[in-house]
Order: structure tokens, then sequence, then C-alpha cells
């Protein structure tokens, strides 16, 4: 590596010399001749010290994860740029090479073709009861619960995925070029390596992380406010995410990782959760679903383990705990907050 | 119900931890230290504990690191007291109303969001992009000034330049 530095420079070259350093620490360990360099270079003056730290801290704070959620129109832009460079370096080497013109050349159309064909994205759809795990092309998984619906487009530099409704889990297989990102109604969560599931309800978009780390964004630029127990930095593993479709703030809070996941096996389990919520996840595996009839029956709260698909126990586990009845409004069972007499 | 996963966001490439870390940790451990032979030793010993730990457990990546950075820094002051420097004493005398305990405070400065955006903002297409590929997306410079058809030392210097204008834009120089 060459850098330009001279021994005594000006005051105002003082933090260029720091980001050299600076760049040059972030590739390595350094050689012997240059510590005593840089040793030398911040004894010399105190100046020199402190705009080395203050450029160090300046490159530390890029690893905030708002940080790196919030610059996501910029990093997309210079991904794309990146992408089109290397494209036109095919091109490029295509030109000087005149023995393999017409292969080249072929390589190159097929090359552009791929970038700019945008292909129409694959659905993975379960129905009432249904359960399934699909194996993207790049080795990300998703798996998903009954009643869902989602949405694949993979292109040269993107992983789009949409989640319409209900909920699955992600399993993303790294790939820092490609970033991932699934959508649900208007909060956008961006991975790299991780594994996180989304739900999608009629209110909320409930996002729980299981390794790694993800950012969830109210739509392209936004950050999420967060609220609540979780700490200060967003989502950590082993924490959910609730965001209310209507405004910007989530609430962090901690989770049960494998009973969040009993889903997958038929279970679905309920920790204080609104009654509406619980019969929104009990109706995706159900062909007759219930009803809430009155606001205040949906926002008792219940908890339990229930089977999936198995509504009667359901209903009769939840009337006989939690004050809630049960009524039947045309040809519908409904949840009532007053048991009828 | 296990939910192992092999794509943990700790289980990167040394490459990427120097990248995002090693600048961070050698301030920290130079302003303790006051020598770059030992701070690069204890870098060393930090990126090793990594390798080897169990990364599922690590809710914080950023943190983690420093915080295991301040125990190494404490078990080595417990074993050889006597070998600290004349400087890293002064240096200590200076910041004794810093909390060792919460080394992000010092390494990691909060630079809100809307600094940082602005200085990248403000900086030539060219340079952003080179800075944002390298540093938050973690592309190879090779990779990054082929694909713009640049030397490498002229990719340095877009570097070099985007560093040192968002250090000035968020020390409030510029």
């Amino acid at each position: 590596m060459s850098l330009h530095r001279e021994g005594s420079a000006p005051a105002e070259d003082r933090i260029e010399q720091a980001s050299s350093w600076c760049a040059r620490l972030a590739e390595g360990t350094l050689a012997p001749e240059d510590r005593k360099e840089l040793d030398a270079w911040l004894a010399s003056d105190k100046e020199n010290a402190r705009a080395f730290e203050d450029v160090a801290r300046m490159w530390q704070s890029f690893d905030q994860t708002e940080v790196s959620a919030g610059l996501i129109g910029m990093r997309r832009d210079a991904l794309d740029r990146f992408e089109q460079g290397h494209a036109a370096r095919w091109q490029r080497s295509a030109k000087r090479r005149t023995v393999a013109a017409i292969a080249a050349g072929i390589a190159v159309m097929t090359i552009c073709a791929g970038l700019w064909m945008r292909s129409a994205p694959e659905s993975y759809i379960t129905g009432p009861g249904d359960r399934r795990v699909v194996t993207l092309t790049d080795g990300s998984a998703i798996s998903l619960d009954a009643q869902t619906r989602v949405d694949v487009l993979y292109s040269g530099g993107r992983r789009e995925l949409q989640l319409q409704h209900g909920r699955a889990k992600f399993s993303v297989a790294r790939d820092p070029m490609r970033p991932f990102s699934v959508t649900a109604a208007n909060k956008v969560v961006v991975a790299t390596g991780t594994q996180f599931s989304v739900e999608l309800l009629a209110a909320q978009v409930h996002v729980i992380l299981y390794h790694g780390s993800v950012d969830v964004l109210a739509g392209e630029n936004r950050r999420l406010q967060t609220i609540g127990q979780g700490p200060a930095r967003g989502l950590v593993p082993g924490s959910e995410l609730i965001a209310p479709l209507v405004d910007d703030v989530a609430q962090v809070r901690a989770v049960d990782l494998s009973r969040s996941l009993s889903w997958e096996s038929g279970q679905i389990s309920f920790n204080e959760e609104p009654l509406s919520e619980a019969v929104e996840r009990m109706n995706r595996y159900t062909d007759s679903p219930l009803v809430i009839a009155d606001e205040a029956a949906g926002q008792v709260r219940i908890s339990g383990t229930f089977f999936a698909g198995d509504t009667a126990a359901f209903i009769e586990g939840v009337t006989s705990v939690f004050p809630v009845g049960i009524a039947t409004f045309d040809g519908r069972v409904s949840f009532v907050s007053t048991p009828p007499r | 119900m296990s939910v192992a996963c092999p794509e943990v966001e700790l289980q990167q490439s040394f490459e990427q931890l120097n990248r995002r870390f090693r600048p961070g940790l050698m301030v920290f451990f130079l302003r303790r230290l006051g020598n770059h032979a030992e701070a690069e030793d204890m870098i060393q010993e930090v990126f090793m504990r990594l390798a080897t730990m169990d990364a599922t457990r690590v809710q914080s990546p950023e943190a983690y690191i420093f915080r295991m950075a301040v125990n190494l820094l404490r078990d080595r002051s417990r074993r050889e007291k006597v070998r600290f420097t004349h400087r890293a004493e002064s240096i200590a005398a200076d910041e004794a109303g810093i909390d060792l305990l919460d080394p992000l405070r010092v390494v990691a400065g909060r630079e809100s969001l809307d600094d940082l955006a602005t200085a990248l903002r403000e900086l030539p297409e060219r340079t952003r992009d080179i800075f944002i590929l390298y540093r938050l997306e973690n592309v190879d410079k090779r990779d990054i000034a082929q694909a713009f058809d640049i030397s490498l030392s002229t990719l340095e210097r877009h570097l070099t330049r985007a560093m040192a204008h968002i250090t000035r834009c968020v020390r409030g120089d510029a």
C-alpha cells in the first residue's frame, strides 16, 4: 500500500494523515517500520493523537445499526453503480481481446440481459392449516406458517421479499453484496446473514430476531423509533419488535425464542396477548374463522398453548379462563366480552 | 427447539473484523498502553477470542468486542502493573472521569445519523460510493478499484478524503 505522507505537515493536513493511518489500520496489522512511524507521528504532536482518535471514532460510529439502516438509499445507489461498473468492465476487457471477440460479446450480452431483465417475483403460498419450508437459490430458507404468502424477487444486486400476509421465518444466507430485505406492509426488515421471522397482522408487524442483526425501517429511509424494555439500540437476538402499521414508533421486548417458534411444529403459544391477535393467528389454521364481536373482548389478554387447527379446544380454553364468552352471529362463531346467559 | 443457524453476524472474515474494529480498538488500547506493539498484541488477542467463542450468545458485536477489550486490559494491568509506561499513566490521569466500563463512549462517539448522512451527501458521488462500499458493504478494495476502473492508490485517496471530510463535519470544523 502506498500512501502519500510528509514528515511534518501543516495542521490542515493533520486529519488527512490521521485518516490515512486509520485506513491502513483497517486493512490489518502494520509492518514493524510502519508501527514505529505511527508511534512517532502520534508522539510528535498532541493534536495528531486527537485527530487520530476523532477519525477512528467516526469510523466506529458507522457500526451503529441505526446508522447503517438510515443510509439505505445511499447504500443502494453505491451498490448499483458498483454493479454497473463491473458490467462495464467486462465490456472494456472484451474490447481488448480481439481474438475472443465473439465469445466475449455473447458473454457481455448475456450479463447485460441478466442485469436488465427483472423477472417476475416467485410466490410461495400456504393455505389454511398448511405449513411449508422452501429453500431459495442462494441457500436462504423460508419457513411459512399457514395462510401465508411470500413473494421473492432476486436480482443481480438485491434479494427483495414481500410478506403479503401471514408469518414466515427467514434464515438468510450471508451475502453482503446482495442485501436481503423483507417488506411487510409499510415496514422493511433489512438483513445480511441472520435468522428472523416477520409476521403481518391486521394492525401490526412483528419481527423476532434469532441470530445476527437486522435493521427495521419505516418505509424507504426513515428509522423506526423504538421504545420499551429492549436495549436502546433496537432489536437484538432474543427480542421481538412490534411496529404498528399506523406510525413509526415500535416497541421492543424480550421473547422466549423456542416458544415463539412453536408454530413451526404445529403449536401456537400466547403470552399475555390480546385476544384479537390470538384469534387472527388461530384463524390461519381453519376454514371457518373465528370472529371478535366487540372491541372489549378483543382486548382481553390471554395466555396458553394450543394445537394449531384445534379451534374447539382454543374456544374452550379461552372461555373457561378469561372473561369472554362465545356466541353465534350470522352463523359465525364470535367471542363476546360478557358471557351470554 | 433448536434454532441453530450457522450464519451469524460475527462469523465473518478476519478481514472484515479488521476493517470494522481495528481502528477503534487501536485508539482504545493506545490510550491506555501508549505502546503500539502491545496494542497490536491485545487486538490480536481480542480477535482470537472472538474466533473461539460461542457467537450465538452475542447480542451486539460492537459492545461485546469493546467489553472484551476492557477485560483484557484489566487482566493485563493486574499481571503487569510495573510495566505501565509514563504515557499511559498520564493519560489515565487525564481521563479519570471516564468510565472504563463504558469503552464505547470513548471509542464510538454517538454521532447522529443526520450528521453522518449530511457529511456523506456532501461528498462527490464517486468518493461517497467508495467509502460506503468499503466501510458499510465490506467490498474488497481491489473489487471496488476494478469496478470503477481506477488504481488502488486513487481509491485510497478517495477513501482518505471521505474519512477526513466526515470527521471534520462531525467535529464541527467544516
